[in-house]
């Protein structure tokens, strides 16, 4: 074999060693970010507050019954109502903490906007227990807000096949510009 | 001495096997990438948020239209603008790769250039996972990962006439920070929901300097930070991650001067009637240099049944904001009155401000320190005062990753508490 022979086998080697790195460089960053994203999903929670307020006080209303924003946020609780609950032990995220609040609240039948209805009352009326002229069930109670357009979409089992769906588009994209690549 | 010389069958199978391994690493590249997309499209099936960097002023660019499809940025990215993503805010590692002059790579197009795109057409998609933890009072009282944004957006023109819009996905854990934007209504806590940030059409008038447009779109008012959860974006409801509304809106942008005024239809994903904010919202920005530009925003809003208050209220924000760069540095300023009147309680007033420092250390790699403080609209209310520390490395095109700690003192009419948040964040721009 001649020596010029060699120099372009090993040049062959290396520029294989070199995009194979490049191929493991890549492939690592997507295995990377894939994991990241599937962590993330199988490790998502979140407070649970409404969900405690339906069931212990069957309450009908939203995070503003606490919050000062619609979204609710951290350090935005700083309703009346909310500011009872946190003198009776309420702290983030500890729906155990919420359920024994909203015992004493009921224990010590307390009045936040003073209008002579109790909080549990109103919240189970749907009426917001932070503001008198909508208390008693006077007035019709206040509907909740409700996002959307009233549709519903399948829970989480179903969620897979949009994913195998668009993977297969994909594959099926990147095989076809791989061939006409070759051609 | 004499050197054998490979006969012409060897050379050519030999180049052969070159070509023949740069098209088997270019296969394993395409899958790669496929496996990337692939895992994004998982990513979708869950969310968050949304992306502007009024920072870009550093570079010149006063104006957000050349980079956005929004005429006052945000959103979904032009050609030009990924273009620039790569040569601007990305770290280069090579002086090679700086030498290449304005030429974008084909990793800055959509998709990472696996997918060739007609012109007429512009797609995009976000990713963004986070994780969270907050303390209270220094006690750690929340951890979790946050699924801030699966998006996918699209953007046609035809002509004078653009239409753009974006659908996600939102998982239940972030029903809180994407609700306002939910297409669909599965209430419970592990349901999944459609969202749809933006969808609007419009058209272009006296060449591009006039844009009209109708749909539900961000609301124009004061900067458009990416930090949602600022007071000065949370407290005068103008965020780029779920507060958007229906209306009609008309943009300019002659020499110095653009600005944007939009009449609010109320957000016709919200429902009753009764809750949606109607009225109008505008801003006017004026670049004094390339480096230098000051604005005014003003917004008075009237809902049947303020969402928040439960009252019937007019609701008001006016303010100025201002962005200014020198060499590395730029900052960010905002201050806003905010005001809300009712019959119950009458009139009351409080205030937001904003200022950012952002250093670019090196190319793609910042730090930012950030103030703010509020004072809310409300009978009793009490400052409160927050600092924010953070770093973002725009490590590859449209692929960042960053860190924040978030201390605020929050006085409320009857007790205060001190929270601390990190958060750091991967975020991917498709």
């Amino acid at each position: 074999m001649s020596a010029l022979l060699f120099r372009q086998m090993g040049l062959a080697r290396r520029v294989r060693a070199f995009q194979r790195k490049r191929v493991a460089r890549v492939a690592g960053a997507a295995i990377a970010l894939g994991l990241a994203v599937l962590c993330s999903r199988s490790a998502a929670a979140s407070p649970s507050f409404l969900s405690v307020l339906s069931s212990e006080a069957q309450a009908k209303t939203d995070c503003t019954v606490c919050h000062s924003t619609p979204s609710g946020g951290f350090g935005t609780a700083t309703t009346p109502f909310a500011a009872y609950l946190r003198s009776r032990g309420l702290v983030a995220a500890s729906d155990a903490s919420l359920i024994t609040a909203l015992k004493a609240a009921r224990a010590e039948r307390h009045d936040s906007d003073s209008d002579g209805a109790l909080d549990v009352d109103e919240l189970a009326k749907g009426t917001d227990p932070n503001v008198a002229d909508q208390a008693g069930g006077a007035t019709s109670p206040l509907s909740p807000p409700a996002y959307g357009c009233g549709a519903r979409i399948a829970p989480h089992s179903a969620a897979p096949w949009p994913a195998g769906v668009g993977l297969a588009a994909l594959t099926t994209v990147v095989a076809r510009r791989l061939r006409r690549k070759r051609l | 001495m004499s050197f054998f010389i490979a006969p012409p069958r060897t050379r050519r199978l030999v180049r052969r096997d070159i070509i023949r391994s740069a098209r088997v690493a270019s296969c394993a590249r395409s899958l790669a990438l496929a496996l990337a997309f692939a895992v994004a499209a998982v990513g979708l099936l869950m969310s968050r948020e949304a992306s502007a960097y009024p920072s870009m002023i550093r570079h010149g660019y006063t104006t957000c239209s050349v980079c956005h499809v929004d005429p006052s940025g945000a959103g979904l990215l032009t050609a030009y603008g990924r273009a620039q993503s790569e040569l601007l805010l990305s770290t280069r590692y090579s002086k090679r790769a700086e030498s290449e002059g304005e030429e974008a790579s084909p990793r800055s197009e959509a998709f990472f250039g696996v997918l060739p795109l007609p012109e007429w057409l512009l797609v995009g998609g976000w990713l963004r996972e986070g994780y969270l933890w907050n303390t209270s009072d220094g006690k750690l009282v929340d951890k979790r990962f946050l699924q801030m944004r699966a998006d996918l957006g699209a953007h046609v023109s035809v002509g004078r006439f653009r239409a753009n819009g974006t659908l996600g996905v939102a998982n239940g854990a972030s029903a809180a920070l994407a609700q306002q934007a939910w297409v669909t209504s599965n209430a419970d806590k592990e349901g999944l929901n459609l969202v749809s940030r933006e969808h609007w059409a419009g058209a272009e008038f006296a060449d591009g300097a006039v844009f009209v447009r109708a749909g539900r779109m961000n609301l124009p008012f004061g900067l458009r930070n990416i930090e949602h959860f600022s007071w000065v974006r949370s407290e005068t409801r103008t965020d780029t991650n779920q507060a958007q509304s229906h209306g009609l809106a008309a943009s300019f942008a002659f020499g110095q001067w653009r600005g944007e005024a939009m009449a609010l239809a109320g957000n016709l994903q919200l429902n009753p009637d009764r809750y949606r904010e109607r009225g109008v919202s505008a801003f006017a920005e004026y670049a004094v240099s390339s480096s230098v530009a000051v604005g005014a925003s003003s917004l008075v809003t009237y809902a049947e049944t303020d969402i928040a208050s439960k009252r019937e209220t007019y609701r008001h924000a006016h303010g100025l904001f201002a962005r200014a760069a020198a060499k590395r540095l730029v900052l960010l300023a905002e201050a806003d009155l905010l005001g809300a009147s009712t019959k119950q309680v009458g009139s009351e007033v409080g205030a937001t401000a904003f200022v950012q420092a952002d250093i670019e250390v090196v190319q793609g790699v910042h730090a930012m320190a950030t103030f703010e403080a509020l004072q809310r609209a409300e009978r009793d209310a009490k400052g409160s005062v927050g600092g924010w520390l953070s770093a973002a490395w725009f490590i590859y095109p449209h692929i960042d990753v960053r860190g924040d700690v978030v201390a605020r003192s929050v006085l409320a009419a009857t007790n205060s508490v001190t929270t601390t948040t990190y958060l750091l964040q991967l975020h991917g721009y498709l």
